[in-house]
């Protein structure tokens, strides 16, 4: 058996992981590209095994058993679950928060919301309209000056088609792949950040906007109300990942948060109109972004 | 409702005129209204909903059985949630 073992860093937090699948290893190195930071010779806190046997591919945390899997696809996500849940209960000094967030102008939008409610088809939206990526899913705030942090893991996309304008594919690369639901495989992509795209890791944003978005299906338009400061850090409380951590200072954080930022409702029917809404917002006139490659973007209003 | 009190472990934070409260025994967050949250704050003053609502209607202009129906209603329910008890 032959193992394959790298080290890498996600803020700071060393982790290790080994594998006797040199596919699946090769896949991690790839996806997490712009997320994480090579070993900087810290020993590892955290070390992960990913062994196959005769049936299953294996998770370990720690030696400790976390899940296992019949097949290859499941396993990247997996992985960077247990991450996740790691860097929640081991650093102290970050919030995170469950949102997309993309900057312009050196300000973060953020996008809060719970699952479905369509944080990555809006991030992905905006992209078109020259914000940078932060994250579709983890907000990371750093608790000594609320700026809040790149966490650029790949973008996970359902369905094949092109996602983004031309002009800004080229700062991503896309990886296609079959995921099992019941009896039919369904497509999904990982967008990841290529070179161009990768913020350095000490980078920081203030956050201008803060907007949470709710995807209705039956809705053909979209619009944004403003909301109270309070309802919104009370959104941002419910939407926290490592909230329980804190006590006192998670709703002090919070609080900090949305006094400074402008904060709104979008009721999302259609994507185009949603985009359009938070370009206006950001203080930029509205741009009417056009192009064949976006129709069928602007068209994943049920895809989120 | 005369023995309700505030529970003194709950954090809160008054953010413009309405109220956030944390509960840090069930990790609970919960939201006042403007009009809850005044509320809220004269039940420092006084635990009497029939107190609380005279203090409303004195700025309010309005009718007080309606205005303590309300507060009753509100006390209820903030107790219901397990942040008066």
């Amino acid at each position: 058996m032959s193992l394959s073992t790298t080290r890498f860093e996600v803020l700071s937090f060393p982790f290790e992981l080994t594998t006797d699948d040199k596919e699946f290893f090769d896949e991690f190195l790839e996806l997490n590209s712009a997320l994480t930071l090579p070993g900087n010779g810290k020993l590892p806190q955290v070390q992960y095994s990913v062994i196959k046997n005769t049936k299953y591919f294996c998770i370990r945390e720690n030696g400790k058993f976390r899940n296992r899997w019949a097949h290859r696809w499941p396993l990247y996500l997996s992985v960077m679950m247990c991450v996740r849940d790691c860097l929640y209960l081991h650093l102290k000094e970050y919030l995170f928060l469950h949102s997309g967030a993309l900057a312009k102008n050196n300000k973060a939008v953020l996008l809060p919301g719970p699952s479905e409610s369509g944080k990555s088809t809006l991030t992905l939206g905006l992209l078109n309209y020259g914000y940078r990526y932060l994250t579709d899913e983890v907000v990371v705030i750093d608790l000594s000056d609320l700026r809040v942090l790149p966490f650029q893991r790949p973008i996970y996309i359902y369905g094949w088609h092109s996602v983004v304008s031309a002009e800004v594919e080229k700062y991503f690369k896309f990886y296609r792949f079959k995921e099992r639901y019941g009896n039919t495989m369904q497509p999904w992509q990982y967008a990841v950040p290529q070179q161009e795209a990768i913020l350095p890791k000490d980078t920081n944003f203030e956050v201008g906007w803060i907007v949470f978005p709710t995807y209705n299906k039956t809705q053909k338009d979209s619009y944004l109300k403003p909301v109270s400061r309070a309802e919104a850090a009370f959104n941002l409380m419910q939407n926290g990942w490592n909230m329980q951590r804190f006590n006192d200072c998670g709703l002090k954080v919070c609080s900090e948060l949305v006094k400074k930022a402008d904060c709104y409702r979008l009721i999302m029917g259609d994507l185009k109109e949603a985009c359009e809404l938070i370009e206006g917002l950001t203080g930029n006139a509205p741009v009417s972004v056009k192009s064949e490659a976006l129709e069928s973007i602007w068209k994943r209003k049920a895809l989120l | 409702m005369q023995s309700l009190k505030k529970r003194s472990d709950l954090l809160v934070e008054e953010i413009e005129d309405e109220v956030v409260i944390y509960d840090p025994r069930t990790h609970y967050v919960h939201h006042l209204n403007p009009m809850a949250s005044i509320i809220w704050e004269l039940f420092d003053v006084s635990p009497s909903p029939r107190d609380i609502a005279k203090e409303i209607v004195d700025v309010l202009k309005t009718d007080l059985s309606n205005v303590e129906k309300d507060v009753l209603e509100t006390l209820d329910k903030l107790q219901r949630k397990g942040i008066l008890e």
